[in-house]
């Protein structure tokens, strides 16, 4: 009952534990380090003396429960990549009720991933905290260190049953969606369609959906929609809606840092973008051995897991990281962020875009 | 006894009784244990698939039956706070949590949670929560808690549902995995009636594993809860258990038949099907039935190869019971085959003594009233008739010997009688007689006679007797000595018979009669005086071969009636002719089909022979009747006499004188 699910004081670290002023020492040589890799580029490869060398610990909240959505960010912990960065790593995990970026606001992590919709407005300071006042037009709350899913799997997902069979017929029904991080998509679809549902907020759970308690809920792709399915109802009874599909697909995963912190951490936002990539591409190398990893963090959180379920998740994820056309991986094109900025602008969720360069100041510059 | 110790064993009667009734009997009793084997198999089959239904459906009314009580409990909890407007004092609310605690032991925890903003002001806490921990109760507040309720499951739920609602299994951060069950207060003010919050109660899915861990679903059976989503509650393999649904299984194994099942299990109708369970690998029923009490299914296994072992077991103690009976069948014939032919054993070996002619050798006492002493018995009977017959007939065959004898000798003293020397007339060429007497018994009835009365007269006789054998042959000896005395006396042949009738007449007690033809012969000129008493008429033959019956004159056969007198006929016997004298054994000599040889044949046969001596004559026409018999028996005397004047014989005599 207490569903003290995401333990996040005991987040899982890749270093022993130290004393404070292990930390502070951790910290000044992550800094020095972080300096040392900026100015020594390419990046690539990178050398720590594991011997001599401290780590430098960094927290990193993720934004959902243990699932392959985080599989590279485990990966890349479980497999010493950011180890070999020089980093230190510890793996937070938001919740329902607690978003990644809240605990990066809240200075519990370093870094948060977050979809760029999200990362847009919270850099422009639109969500619930008043806007930096003191800063200059293009002082941002946050920027972006890296884009890892380049596409969108959100969706809304309704029951035929319902006598939902096209967007127009969720006017006035009981909708469910997530509140916070994932709801300026929707208001951007149901501006585009011009309805207006009954908005139910939705939490870690597709129950009231199943039990038939709102017409359609929110889901992402790659999983709600697949645990629906999964729940034995099949496809045939829903009517889905894409929304990378309806002009609203929005890159998703990011990782993102306050700008203050950035400012001062470049080096080692670089590593965590390196190593995290890495990262992903063992996952997407060892895709059993990921999914191993994978189970055993959801057991080790107590989230119930099923390795097709994971599976599902993980392809979809890749499929998401890894575009097809062999393209840079980990890279915020341009065109995708003004589209997303200009949704938002144009579904009033943003009074302004945001300027490219200093909300993804790595662009461009990272190979 | 040897020779029934060699017989091979297959040929005796014990083991062909012993093989033909356990054969029969083995086969009887293995067709009976295979019909009641495949019966009761199907019977318990049908009985399987009913008890796995009827399983599922009792799992299923017993943990309505649990989830009941708590949801009345939830229930009635929820409408003190409702009827109170949320106005009940928050130590009494505690007092009834701990209560429901002690009271319900399969309740793990229990929270009233409101929405904050409508918790009563004097309450410490929005949600008391109260949970067991191994020490006793515990206590807390959930909303005191870094996450906020209203985003879980039990309290979502209801709230925008309006009803009870059971939530999906999640784990408690102590480890325990749960499922809630809550129900919605709903606030009544002015403005009308809006939800509030929650009462929930907690059940440890390990209460859940009690519940059908205690159903009695066989050894290898076993039954499974599952929710709507297909996600296991309870299942033996825990691992299933809180992250596994049937439609994550079915999709690891890419079975999308596995899938249509669960979706028929989550479906809400009751269903029963063959199965393999997965937590033995055994073939077996799978019956579910909904829970009315929450989404969920309630499913049994029951194994078929349980069954089919119980089946197996009976079907081989029927086959162990079966094999003790044919044993035991196999002794009691075996006594019964031996109680049979031992006594008929001994039997043969005495009936081989027996009939090996030892008649004294002892036999078997015969033992109780069945068939074999009934033979036995009628063995001794037997035994006895033909001791007494062998005596009888030794007897018979002494006495027999002995007659046989004295025929022989009678025989030989009438063959004594009649004339063997045929050569009477020294030194006449033209007279040739030849007579022949086959009795067809020893000694017969029939004779012929012939004698010179003086130089120039030669009297030849044939006579029949009545009757056969001794008598026949008797009178057959006094009517030749009266026939020669009454020659001596009178050369007249009627007068000569009128005598022999008068001797023979008299004192012929015994009422036979005799048949006799005589005549006197006058050697020189063929002369012939002759006289018949009932006798076949002879027959004469002349030169070319013409046959003359003389038939008169005819008198009555002698010895019967006293004073007849005969009458004396003539005839005159031509040179080249011959008087053939015969007695009916002749004639009315018989064939197989009991034809008789008859006077026609008699007479074709004799007209060949013209020309030929007596002696050859006499000889062709027996073989002819021989022949005519065919080897049929002899049952009269056949008697021939034959006088031939040979034609060309003056001459020679003249010349000869």
């Amino acid at each position: 009952m207490v569903h003290a699910r995401i333990d996040t004081p005991r987040a899982v670290s890749s270093a022993p534990a130290g004393g404070w002023w292990a930390r502070a020492l951790a910290l000044v040589g992550g800094l020095l380090l972080a300096t040392a890799v900026a100015r020594a580029e390419p990046l690539q490869p990178p050398f720590v003396d594991l011997a001599n060398a401290t780590l430098t610990p960094v927290r990193l909240a993720l934004q959902w429960y243990p699932q392959s959505q985080f599989a590279g960010y485990y990966m890349a912990r479980e497999k010493g990549i950011y180890r070999d960065f020089g980093l230190d790593v510890s793996l937070l995990h938001a919740d329902a009720t607690q978003g990644s970026l809240d605990l990066l606001r809240a200075g519990a992590a370093d870094l948060a991933t977050a979809f760029l919709a999200d990362g847009i407005r919270a850099a422009l300071g639109s969500h619930d905290e008043t806007p930096p006042t003191s800063a200059g037009a293009e002082a941002l709350v946050l920027v972006q260190v890296a884009q890892l899913v380049q596409r969108s799997h959100l969706m809304l997902v309704a029951w035929r049953e319902m006598g939902v069979l096209s967007p127009s017929d969720l006017h006035g029904r009981r909708i469910s969606h997530w509140q916070g991080s994932f709801s300026s998509v929707f208001e951007a679809f149901f501006a585009q369609h011009r309805i207006e549902p009954l908005r139910i907020p939705q939490f870690d759970s597709i129950s009231l959906f199943l039990e038939r308690g709102v017409a359609a809920c929110a889901a992402m792709e790659y999983n709600e929609y697949h645990a629906i399915w999964q729940s034995g109802i099949d496809h045939e009874r829903l009517t889905t809606v894409l929304m990378r599909e309806v002009g609203l697909d929005f890159p998703e995963d990011g990782l993102y840092a306050t700008t203050p912190w950035f400012a001062t951490h470049p080096g080692i936002a670089r590593a965590v973008r390196a190593a995290t990539l890495a990262g992903w591409a063992y996952a997407r190398e060892h895709p059993e051995e990921t999914l191993d990893q994978v189970l055993r963090e959801a057991a080790r959180a107590g989230v119930p897991a099923n390795r097709p379920h994971q599976r599902w998740m993980l392809e979809q994820l890749l499929e998401g990281i890894f575009p097809a056309d062999d393209a840079p991986a980990g890279v915020l094109a341009p065109e995708a962020f003004t589209r997303t900025a200009q949704a938002l602008l144009a579904a009033g969720l943003i009074a302004r875009i945001p300027d490219f360069a200093t909300f993804a100041p790595l662009e461009g510059r990272v190979p | 006894m040897n020779r029934l110790e060699r017989q091979p064993w297959r040929h005796r009667l014990g083991t062909r009784l012993l093989l033909w009734t356990v054969g029969v009997t083995v086969l009887v009793l293995a067709a009976v244990i295979l019909w009641s084997h495949f019966s009761v198999l199907d019977r318990l089959e049908v009985e399987a698939r009913e008890r796995a239904a009827f399983l599922a459906e009792g799992s299923a009314d017993k943990i309505d039956a649990q989830l009941a009580l708590l949801q009345g409990l939830v229930r009635g909890m929820a409408l003190v706070l409702e009827t109170q407007s949320l106005a009940v004092p928050f130590e009494r609310l505690r007092v009834i949590q701990d209560e429901a605690l002690r009271v319900y032991p399969q309740v793990y925890g229990m929270a009233v949670a409101l929405l904050p903003e409508l918790t009563p002001a004097d309450w410490p806490a929005s949600a008391p929560y109260v949970y067991r921990t191994p020490s006793g109760l515990g206590y807390l507040d959930l909303g005191a808690q870094e996450i906020t309720y209203v985003g879980m499951d039990w309290f979502h739920l209801p709230r925008y549902l309006g009803r009870g609602a059971w939530s999906e299994p999640y784990e408690e951060s102590t480890g325990v995995k749960m499922v809630t069950y809550s129900e919605p207060i709903q606030y009544r003010d002015a403005s009308g009636s809006r939800f509030a919050g929650v009462v929930t109660v907690d059940i440890d899915l390990d209460w859940l594993d009690q519940v059908i861990t205690a159903l009695p679903v066989g050894i290898k059976g076993y039954g499974l809860i599952m929710t709507q989503r297909g996600t296991y509650l309870s299942h033996p393999m825990s691992a299933l258990v809180f992250n596994e649904s049937v439609f994550s299984i079915a999709e690891a194994r890419a079975d999308p038949a596995l899938r249509t099942i669960g979706q028929r299990m989550v479906s809400g109708e009751p269903g029963l099907m063959e199965w393999v369970s997965w937590a033995q690998g055994e073939p077996s029923w799978l019956a579910w039935s909904p829970l009315a009490t929450a989404d969920w299914t309630v499913a049994t296994v029951v194994s078929q190869a349980e069954l089919q072992a119980e089946m197996r077991r009976l079907s081989q103690q029927d086959a162990l019971v079966g094999l003790m009976g044919t044993l035991m069948l196999v002794l009691a014939i075996g006594l019964v085959a031996r109680s049979i032919t031992r006594p008929v054993q001994a039997l043969s070996v005495a009936a081989t003594t027996l009939a090996s002619g030892n008649l004294e050798a002892p036999l078997p006492a015969p033992r109780g009233q069945d068939e074999v002493a009934r033979l036995t018995a009628a063995f001794g009977t037997m035994r006895a008739n033909l001791r007494r017959y062998i005596a009888d007939l030794a007897e018979t065959t002494a006495a027999r010997e002995r007659i046989h004898g004295e025929l022989r000798i009678a025989h030989d003293i009438q063959m004594d009688l009649l004339p063997k020397t045929f050569a009477i007339f020294s030194g006449r060429e033209d007279l040739d007689l030849f007579a022949d007497m086959e009795p067809a018994r020893e000694v017969g009835g029939d004779f012929y006679d012939f004698f010179l009365l003086d130089a120039q007269r030669l009297v030849i006789a044939i006579g029949d007797v009545s009757g056969k054998g001794v008598p026949a042959a008797l009178f057959m000896a006094v009517t030749r000595s009266y026939l020669r005395a009454a020659f001596r006396a009178d050369d007249d042949p009627g007068r000569a018979l009128d005598r022999v009738n008068e001797d023979l007449a008299e004192g012929n007690d015994s009422c036979m009669f005799v048949t006799l033809f005589c005549a006197v012969v006058r050697l020189d000129d063929g002369g012939m005086s002759y006289a018949n008493a009932g006798h076949n008429p002879p027959v004469v033959i002349d030169a070319q071969g013409h046959l003359d019956w003389i038939a008169t004159p005819f008198g009555p056969a002698a010895a019967a009636i006293p004073g007849i007198r005969y009458t004396t006929g003539h005839y005159q016997l031509m040179p080249g002719a011959a008087l053939l004298l015969y007695t009916d054994g002749v004639t009315e000599a018989m064939d197989r089909s009991d034809q008789l040889y008859g006077n026609e044949r008699l007479a074709r046969c004799l007209s060949t022979l013209a020309g030929v001596d007596s002696r050859a004559t006499v000889g062709q026409l027996l073989a002819d009747i021989r022949a005519h018999a065919a080897g049929a028996e002899q049952s009269d005397d056949i008697t021939m006499l034959m006088l031939k004047r040979h034609a060309q014989s003056r001459d020679d005599r003249e010349e000869y004188a």
